[in-house]
């Protein structure tokens, strides 16, 4: 008899892991659409059998536990993947800004204007009115539409760089929300796992750890007790159940190399902080501080470079020549010789105060002539006397020391080349880097989405299979209840012999 | 591979972007014209598009020269037309009054025309540029470059010139290293080898002496005089013609450089449009195979 009773203990045990089972079938369906949710399998086993002197006979099923699916490699490398396409997104669109400012293919482009200059030299050297007090006055106004133009770059470079600098600040309390949220989660995983696997604890905080990806790279390393620790150069951002802060400050003991006013991020230890500013890589937090510290602000100190070069030359051939009122050298530009190096030339470029009548200058000091007058014996030069326009209009084709990134004031490092020259290379390097960037960012996304095909292939829910599963399952709990009706009918049986 | 729902949806998903990004930069393409619209469309291209449109520039700037120096060539040139002009009329003042019949009104009339050429003389000589600079004052282009002494009296000498101007022919740059004159040294045209000048000066006190050697003398002077003057018309002449084959030849290169652009940065309409129609097929067939694939579970077939 004892048989029969245990049959139908072992058919309603089947009965219930049935049960349990559709459930997580259910749980897997409802959040098949669920991001960063991990498909559970039941884990079953046979139950420990009774043992006597037949035999072991079997006591049926038993569910040990639920396990959610997970490849940890393929989760791993989904976070790096993850980091290095958000990195290089930021890259692309500060790349975009970049190049927009610049393009001149369509007008209106810093080329345009360092032509239109050059043109208003050639009309100077045509001019036949003694004095040539019309193309002396359109030669400034063009030049100062090319400072203008300058500035506006200079100026407009710098506000995608600020717009980097407050995307960084305004970046810090989400990565440092995450690092919390991930500590706390670390908590009740541990607490949780010392009775069952915590499943859709773990989906959660894998799903906040590759949001973080998102923001910036870092390693993970998990402990026995089920907890992450998050770390980047050398510094633990989550550890345990502990979250250490990142913040954005500026501090005039770690200033930022391009511009002190820009804020360095820094890491809040236990009773010690320090600049990791330059730890931070990949993620949309990281890929802003590149393009805030390297390739905007290399594109600024480019057009710096340009602006010294240009005003240098310039000035080093105008004072060689002779206005018409005395033999003194002018400069044309201001004079940035005085700088320690290029930097800041674009903004500091302007229009010399000799030869601009709004400063206090004279247009009579453009120099013109290379002679003292002979008629009147100078000090200026004759009024017909343009010998020297033709000096200048040289340095538009002529080769030139080419000032670089940095250098500094008198030693240039550029290979000689014509002005204009220069700049269409500052500008074709843009594009060269832009069209680079895009192919990495086109490479990387697939990469990307092989990255996330392999965690979807392993840990994603497909309906197709948890609807196959649930025809077994019904097919299953049809089975256990006929063995509960069997048996109910031979009890029915024995008792109809007494 | 294990394929899921979110697997297939990601895929179709990338390929609509994928196809519709195509789309924009092709779009872009047709509606601009330009295969290059900013440096990373193609920045070899990119360099080599500047590069052209510099020398084209620079060419028109050219062209612009050639246009702009004519005026003033054409100033020298007549006043030096001009010149000749006077001179041969005095030439033929020289004869009448040589003439042994004319009497001494007929002289006295003959003295007035030659002074009046010689006013008229000064006057070419001191011709001013319709933009402004007197042609043949070199460099110092805003006083006139030549000054009279003394006027006509009967009886005295006849008044001397002077040249206070600067020696030098103004060029431009009407090509690469190429320069043209645009006026000539005043002090070479009117006294250079021959005052031209003092010559009319001589003629006239020869006719108010009634001194025929001398009037013979000064006859001899003038063919010296206007030889002289055609030298420096042919000179300035030539500069024209020198001019007018540069400004040919700039044509032709401006619009070889526009070919030469226009290839390197234009679209290929028709492949545009070609690969336009292409692109949105794929997007069509994208579309339709997304809305197919994500559509069907097992669901429906139990």
């Amino acid at each position: 008899m004892a048989g029969l009773t245990d049959a139908i203990g072992t058919a309603q045990r089947g009965l219930q892991v049935v049960q349990r089972r559709i459930g997580t079938t259910g749980h897997n369906i409802a959040n098949a659409t669920t991001e960063g949710f991990s498909r559970q399998r039941a884990v079953l086993q046979a139950s420990a059998p009774n043992v006597d002197g037949t035999g072991a006979i079997g006591t049926g099923v038993e569910q040990v536990s639920v396990v959610r699916i997970v490849d940890e490699f393929a989760q791993l490398r989904l976070l790096s993947e993850t980091s290095r396409f958000a990195g290089l997104e930021t890259h692309a669109s500060i790349y975009g800004g970049v190049e927009s400012i610049l393009n001149d293919q369509l007008s209106g482009g810093l080329t345009d204007e360092l032509s239109g200059f050059f043109d208003a030299l050639d009309d100077l050297s045509n001019a036949s009115e003694p004095g040539q007090p019309v193309e002396r006055g359109a030669l400034l106004a063009s030049a100062e539409s090319l400072v203008d133009t300058v500035h506006r770059f200079d100026e407009r470079l710098r506000e995608l760089q600020s717009g980097a600098d407050r995307g960084i600040t305004s970046l810090i309390p989400e990565v440092n929300g995450l690092a919390r949220q991930i500590a706390d989660l670390n908590g009740r995983i541990a607490e949780a796992e010392t009775r069952a696997p915590a499943n859709d604890l773990r989906d959660q905080r894998d799903r906040l750890l590759l949001e973080l990806a998102g923001q910036m790279e870092f390693s993970t390393l998990e402990s026995d007790s089920g907890m992450i620790s998050v770390r980047f150069g050398g510094v633990a951002l989550v550890d345990g159940r502990t979250a250490n802060e990142l913040t954005a400050v500026v501090d005039p003991g770690s200033p930022n190399a391009f511009d002190p006013r820009f804020a360095q991020v820094f890491f809040q230890g236990s009773g010690s902080s320090f600049d990791v500013t330059d730890s931070i890589r990949g993620g949309e937090l990281g890929g802003l501080i590149a393009a805030r510290d390297d390739i905007v602000g290399g594109v600024i100190r480019d057009l710096d470079a340009f602006a010294f070069t240009l005003a240098e030359n310039f000035n080093a051939e105008h004072r060689n020549g002779l206005g018409l009122v005395d033999g003194a050298p002018h400069d044309f530009f201001a004079d940035l010789s005085g700088q320690p190096n290029v930097n800041d030339s674009a903004r500091n470029l302007r229009i010399s105060s000799d030869v601009d009548p709004a400063q206090g200058g004279t247009l009579d000091h453009i120099a013109t002539g290379s002679v003292p007058n002979p008629v009147t014996g100078g000090p200026g030069a004759a009024p017909g006397d343009l010998s020297h326009v033709e000096r200048l209009k040289d340095l538009r084709r002529g080769t030139v020391p080419i000032y670089l990134a940095g250098d500094a004031t008198g030693a240039p490092t550029g290979s000689t080349r014509s002005i204009s020259a220069s700049l269409t290379q500052l500008i074709g390097d843009v594009g060269q880097q832009v069209r680079s960037t895009e192919r990495s960012l086109e490479q990387q996304q697939a990469v990307l989405q092989s990255a996330q095909d392999r965690r979807d292939s392993v840990s994603g829910v497909s309906v197709d299979e948890e609807v196959a599963g649930l025809v077994l399952l019904q097919t299953s709990f049809q089975a256990n209840a006929r063995v509960i009706s069997t048996v109910n009918r031979l009890f029915d049986d024995l008792l109809a012999a007494f | 591979m294990r394929i899921t729902q979110s697997i297939i949806s990601r895929m179709g998903l990338a390929q609509i972007d994928g196809a519709r990004s195509r789309i924009v930069r092709t779009q872009e393409q047709a509606s601009t014209g330009l295969r290059i619209n900013r440096p990373s469309d193609d920045p070899t291209d990119y360099r080599t598009a500047r590069d052209l449109r510099d020398a084209m520039s620079q060419t028109e700037r050219f062209q612009r020269s050639i246009d702009l120096s004519r005026t003033r060539i054409r100033t020298t040139e007549n006043a030096i037309t001009d010149s000749l002009d006077l001179l041969a009329e005095a030439k033929v003042a020289a004869l009448a009054a040589r003439n042994g019949t004319a009497g001494d009104g007929d002289r006295a009339a003959r003295r007035m025309q030659v002074e009046s050429l010689f006013e008229s003389l000064l006057d070419n000589a001191n011709r001013v540029a319709p933009g402004g600079g007197y042609v043949f004052a070199g460099t110092a282009s805003d006083t006139a470059p030549f000054v009279q002494t003394g006027a006509f009296a009967a009886g005295s000498p006849a008044p001397t010139v002077g040249f206070v101007g600067e020696n030098s022919d103004l060029e431009v740059e009407i090509d690469e290293g190429v320069f043209m004159e645009v006026t000539l040294d005043g002090e070479r045209v009117f006294q250079g080898g021959v005052d031209v000048f003092s010559t009319v000066g001589n003629l006239w006190q020869a006719i108010d002496q009634g001194d025929e050697a001398a009037m013979d003398a000064a006859i001899g002077e003038l063919d010296l005089a206007m030889a002289q003057l055609r030298n420096e018309q042919s000179r300035i002449g030539n500069e024209e013609r020198k001019a007018d084959k540069r400004e040919e030849r700039l044509a032709l290169q401006l619009q070889e450089l526009t070919a030469q652009l226009s290839s390197v940065e234009d679209a290929d309409v028709f492949e545009v449009f070609s690969d336009l129609a292409a692109q949105e097929a794929a997007l069509q067939s994208s579309l339709q195979v997304a809305s197919r694939l994500l559509g069907p579970t097992l669901l429906e077939f139990l």
